[in-house]
């Protein structure tokens, strides 16, 4: 039987002409318009599972891949995938317990729950390079220290945050000591969308 | 047997469990919408960056953006102020790849939205920037709302005054007025 694949998706177009010489002939439906809807339907589902929510557990790492002991700190992550492989991602940091934030002056470095496409767009920090893909919240000790910052890919599967100026704030990348000297009770939320692998 | 056509993306669906003799063109219909609705575009485009006076001239952009459905994009865009910039006068302006739907105002003394966040780069003083938005000047074209004492357009001298390898980086996502 002929068939035409749409041009994206690939789904299967009976020619109707065929099928209707098939139906004419055959009391029983045809059996080739099974195998189609079946195919069809896979595709479809096939891409219809990327819509999924998905759960993960933010962590925060040292610039060697060592990841920071946050003790009784409760982290939640969400992400999507949606078509054309892209992923929007939210998580947040409720600092508790006796968390370890490190010394490293290089910043903290937060695992991205599915990888950058390296292959794409997206490049990653540099001296001329590095474009912001998500934005962040940081809850300190006191309402004043309160900052927002923006996500900015620095390798395929971290990225760091970079706190703004304003109102008189200095910027930095986030670390053990800035924008305050991070302890149980501060909060940290962030989102970001990028074309993942 | 009589059919019914599903309100949003129009799939033909027979009203009963009887075989129905035109399926496979209602089914070829049905895969056209499906597939129309579902595909993904990506494209690279070349922003052009712009000021009402006189045009900043030695920087590099560029852009990328996906389609997520029919009148759906994001968008990703950086700006590198190349050696020998010139900061031009006037606020400063981005083109977009996709036209943005009439229902996106345009940012006024009284109205306004913001659909992106950007982030800009001090070179000389290796400082990043005010906090700063995305809002349209018109369905094409973008300027920077950024946070400096009080609210004010990204322009030549706002937030600070734009020198060689200087950097300017936003996202957004917006609807489009045409589904492509």
């Amino acid at each position: 039987m002929t068939v035409t694949p749409t041009p994206n998706l690939g789904l299967l177009k009976p020619d109707a002409t065929e099928v209707a010489r098939q139906w004419s002939s055959d009391t029983e439906e045809p059996p080739v318009l099974d195998e189609l809807a079946e195919t069809n339907l896979k595709l479809i589902d096939d891409f219809a599972k990327t819509q999924t929510w998905f759960t993960w557990t933010p962590t925060i790492e040292e610039q060697n891949g060592t990841a920071l002991n946050l003790d009784d700190t409760v982290a939640t992550g969400r992400y999507r995938r949606l078509p054309g492989n892209l992923v929007m991602v939210w998580g947040k940091f409720d600092f508790a317990g006796s968390p370890s934030f490190g010394t490293s002056s290089l910043g903290f470095y937060f695992p991205l729950p599915v990888a950058i496409d390296t292959a794409g767009f997206h490049d990653f920090q540099g001296s001329t390079s590095g474009i912001v893909m998500g934005e962040a919240a940081m809850f300190g000790p006191t309402v004043a220290t309160a900052q927002t910052g923006i996500v900015k890919p620095l390798e395929a599967s971290r990225f760091r945050i970079h706190t703004e100026k304003f109102s008189g704030k200095t910027v930095y990348y986030i670390r053990h000591n800035q924008p305050f000297t991070w302890a149980a009770g501060n909060r940290l939320a962030f989102r970001a969308i990028y074309v993942g692998v | 047997m009589g059919t019914t056509v599903t309100p949003n993306l129009g799939l033909i669906k027979p009203d009963g469990l009887e075989p129905i003799p035109n399926w496979p063109a209602q089914w070829g219909s049905n895969a056209d919408a499906l597939d129309n609705v579902l595909k993904v575009r990506k494209a690279t485009y070349t922003p052009a960056l712009t000021a009402v006076t006189t045009n900043p001239t030695n920087f590099t952009a560029s852009g990328y953006f996906v389609r997520l459905w029919p009148n759906l994009v994001l968008v990703w865009v950086n700006i590198f102020m190349e050696s020998g910039y010139t900061r031009g006068s006037g606020n400063y302006e981005i083109s977009l790849p996709v036209a943005l739907h009439s229902a996106i105002p345009i940012v006024t003394s009284t109205s306004g939205v913001a659909f992106g966040k950007a982030w800009l780069f001090d070179n000389s003083a290796q400082e990043n920037s005010q906090t700063t938005v995305v809002t349209a000047i018109a369905s094409n074209r973008v300027r920077l709302w950024t946070e400096s004492g009080e609210a004010n357009f990204v322009d030549e001298d706002t937030p600070f005054l734009w020198s060689q390898f200087d950097r300017l980086t936003f996202f957004m996502q917006y609807p489009t007025e045409a589904a492509w």
